[in-house]
């Protein structure tokens, strides 16, 4: 945590190594995140890199106070679900205005094992406040009160969607992961 | 059905996505055009709160030492020459004031230097005294922020530690031993530095203003005078004190240092004093926001950090043991007087002016861009040496401390900063094959040579666009092939019962860098990272297992580069570390940095 308030200081004094080294420290669990909220390596990749690309920016007007972990977890969630928005409006609309773009294919630029993909499929099968909450604590670490914060609830509900989605998860994965 | 622990753990652990190389740097590209395209467009940096206590930029402190200095030289006309300060009314005032508040500045600045750097860091605090109830402190961040409050309080006898970034807290009970040096002061302490200032042998400054009221200074340059105890030693040290003519109370003290040989001024300030000010009890009560959790004890490198005396012994015999200390005995020959390819290192170089290390590194390039090639020059210099000092004539050790001797004068000559250090570099290169030539089964002589050759060449350039990166053939090439010799021998004396040391751990970790990132063989670098991984627990490097050894393993067998280090490296390195960057992890350029480079978790060691 010392050496991420290293890397803020330093990041927001225009040191370049300091975005290269928190690029690298915490680009595989945000990828981790994006892809278990999305299960689509694709969109998962763009939320990733939009993130990113919006932190590089806001070096002149960087202010975390919390934890850059936190910070970023935060991005990818609100990303995920401007994206979730977008494809409900598309869907209603039922018209592709996407453009069509040639890309490398996922598995060229994600790498993920056997057990993770069946631990995404399982969890992207949670609904969504529950799935935000499993991921966000487990794989960034965040406080509940953080979570809440993000959710707009009380701590209460939080505790309860994350027990409900461990609850589910347990039923969901029974046999299928090794331990 | 498995139970809910397990679940958690299982996501926690085996919930992983990790970006393949592909991803990687397509992502980190754009970040990195993203950056370069804000700092472009960016406004002005925004301007702290106007109400917070620590708002003055290093160019405010400049500022303002630039007023103190005009106002002196103005001072004549503005004071009336009969005022009169009397210096030991002053003493006999601050010893006797039972609470008083400040704040305190840390400056930090290297440059403007004629080898290029000029660099500011600024922290600060604002501070409480109360002889009764103990001392607050607020530290606040770069941006004004409040990092911390640290409580020390006399009447419960405890320390209390709030850190705000990290919501945590901690309380320790105060011993005896702690109350009776606060009460006695502390050498960092502007009370003591005042009666210290004052008790000593000072000059005076004569008149100024600082923030508008009319002040009078004294300055006292021996740093012998700011502690009983022995001072580490000093290029430049000055301690001045500032007191408000009519108050005759202190408004300004400052201490400012140049450690020996560094290139690094260390400025601290004590200004906005308020003495005698009443400190109400409450100041002196923490509080705790809610949620804040206590501080968990802090374990960085615990797993190396020797805890016996055997243990301690083992790592300096192994872990620690001084990279380049085979030759730490030889006389270095002086070489100021030698002159080579022609080239007058006495003339005046291109002045710098290097804000950061882009900045450092794309002069670089400039420079790099007008030398001549190392083999173009080669046959020349060595007739030069021959003619000059009888290189032809010399043993190993003579050749190694002539190529010392030349890579110091290089960098003297500010290195890859300059148009006229580089026939010392090539020098250096020539002189060590010499001697790698003579002993090729020395490992310590290839290093040498190795290190020579580093001196001179990076790993690549750093171009604007950032894309037609320009690689160095030495790297997968020559530097390759001699890490890779030093292997194979390596791997032969351990045979023989050898019991490798840290030095091995860095030639091998080289080799594997120079496989994975210069020539992309992968089955080479699996091949060496497996020979460390079984060497781990009798080398005693066994806390670079799973922080790189296994993932860089785990990359090699499945074909992949490796894109992390194997290596410690001190992230605070910012910014002149940067102008040695593009080198391989175990350079070590001049001879001044080598302390610096030690990895953080094996600094507690002696003998570095």
């Amino acid at each position: 945590m010392l050496e991420d308030e290293i890397l803020k200081w330093k990041f927001k004094r225009g040191d370049n190594g300091a975005l290269t080294l928190i690029y690298e420290k915490y680009l595989d669990s945000m990828l981790t995140l994006a892809m278990g909220l999305l299960n689509d390596a694709g969109v998962a990749e763009d939320v990733v890199q939009d993130v990113f690309v919006s932190f590089a920016q806001s070096r002149h007007h960087f202010r975390v106070q919390g934890s850059l972990s936190g910070y970023l977890a935060t991005s990818v969630v609100n990303r995920v679900r401007d994206h979730q928005r977008w494809q409900r409006r598309r869907a209603l609309r039922n018209i592709d205005c996407r453009p069509s773009v040639e890309t490398s294919s996922p598995e060229q630029v994600v790498i993920l094992g056997e057990q993770a993909r069946i631990l995404i499929r399982a969890v992207s099968d949670l609904p969504e406040e529950q799935r935000e909450v499993v991921l966000l604590r487990l794989k960034t670490g965040m406080k509940y009160r953080d979570i809440a914060k993000l959710q707009q609830t009380s701590v209460n509900t939080v505790l309860s969607r994350y027990r409900y989605g461990l609850e589910r998860l347990r039923s969901m994965l029974n046999g299928e992961v090794e331990p | 059905m498995k139970p809910i622990k397990k679940i958690e753990e299982k996501i926690q652990r085996k919930l992983h996505v990790s970006a393949g190389p592909v991803l990687h740097d397509r992502i980190l590209t754009n970040i990195r055009l993203a950056d370069e395209q804000s700092a472009k467009t960016a406004m002005a940096p925004a301007k702290p709160i106007p109400t917070r206590m620590i708002r003055k930029r290093p160019i405010e402190v400049f500022a303002i030492a630039a007023a103190v200095v005009v106002a002196l030289l103005l001072s004549v006309r503005l004071f009336d020459s009969t005022t009169n300060v009397t210096w030991a009314n002053v003493l006999e005032k601050v010893t006797g004031f039972k609470t008083y508040c400040f704040r305190t500045r840390q400056v930090e600045t290297t440059g403007p230097r004629p080898d290029g750097f000029e660099f500011a860091k600024e922290g600060g605090s604002k501070r409480y005294y109360s002889e009764t109830y103990g001392s607050f402190t607020e530290n606040y961040q770069d941006d004004g922020e409040l990092f911390m409050r640290m409580y020390t309080l006399l009447q419960k006898k405890e320390s209390v530690t709030i850190c705000y970034p990290l919501e945590t807290y901690s309380r320790r009970p105060l011993t005896a031993a702690q109350i009776r040096k606060f009460h006695q002061n502390t050498p960092k302490h502007p009370k003591q530095i005042i009666t210290r200032i004052l008790e000593a042998d000072y000059t005076e400054l004569g008149k100024a203003v600082i923030e508008g009221k009319p002040v009078r200074g004294v300055e006292i340059r021996d740093p012998k005078a700011l502690s009983n105890v022995p001072t580490p030693p000093v290029d430049d040290f000055s301690m001045r004190l500032w007191i408000d003519v009519e108050t005759e109370l202190p408004v300004w003290v400052e201490i400012s240092a140049v450690p020996k040989g560094s290139s690094r001024r260390g400025t601290k300030i004590f200004d906005q004093f308020k003495w005698g000010v009443p400190l109400a009890a409450a100041l002196f009560e923490p509080e705790i926001p809610a949620g804040f959790e206590p501080e968990k004890p802090t374990t960085f490198y615990s797993d190396s950090a020797p805890k016996t005396d055997a243990a301690e012994a083992f790592a300096a015999n192994t872990q620690a043991e001084p990279y380049l200390s085979d030759f730490d005995h030889l006389v270095l020959p002086n070489v100021s007087g030698v002159t080579l390819l022609g080239l007058d290192p006495a003339k005046a170089q291109t002045e710098l002016r290097l804000r950061n290390h882009e900045d450092i590194w794309r002069a670089q390039d400039a420079f790099l861009a007008k030398w001549p090639r190392y083999q173009e020059v080669a046959g020349q210099l060595v007739g030069q040496l021959q003619a000059q000092l009888g290189v032809e004539q010399m043993t190993v050790e003579e050749l190694v401390a002539l190529g010392i001797a030349l890579r110091e004068r290089f960098w003297k000559l500010r290195g890859s900063l300059s148009d006229s250090a580089y026939p010392y570099g090539y020098a250096a290169r020539l002189v060590t094959k010499m001697a790698h030539e003579q002993a090729p089964d020395n490992p310590a002589v290839t290093d040498q040579y190795v290190e020579s050759i580093m001196t001179a060449e990076v790993c690549a350039s750093h171009p604007e666009d950032d894309q037609s990166r320009g690689r160095n053939p030495v790297y997968p090439g020559l530097l390759t092939d001699l890490r890779r010799q030093q292997f194979e021998r390596l791997k032969v004396r351990i045979k023989q019962g050898y019991v490798p040391k840290w030095k091995d751990y860095v030639r091998c970790h080289d080799l594997i860098i120079l496989l994975n990132s210069h020539g992309e063989d992968y089955a080479g670098a699996l091949a060496v990272a497996r020979w460390l991984i079984a060497q781990a627990e009798s080398a005693g490097w066994t806390y670079y297992m799973d922080k790189w050894l296994v993932p860089a393993e785990k990359a090699f067998a499945a074909g992949e580069g490796y894109r992390g280090g194997l290596f410690m490296y001190d992230p605070d390195s910012f910014p002149e570390e940067n102008r040695y960057a593009r080198r391989l992890f175990s350079f070590q350029g001049p001879a001044q940095r080598r302390a610096t480079i030690l990895p953080m978790h094996l600094r507690h060691l002696k003998g570095w």
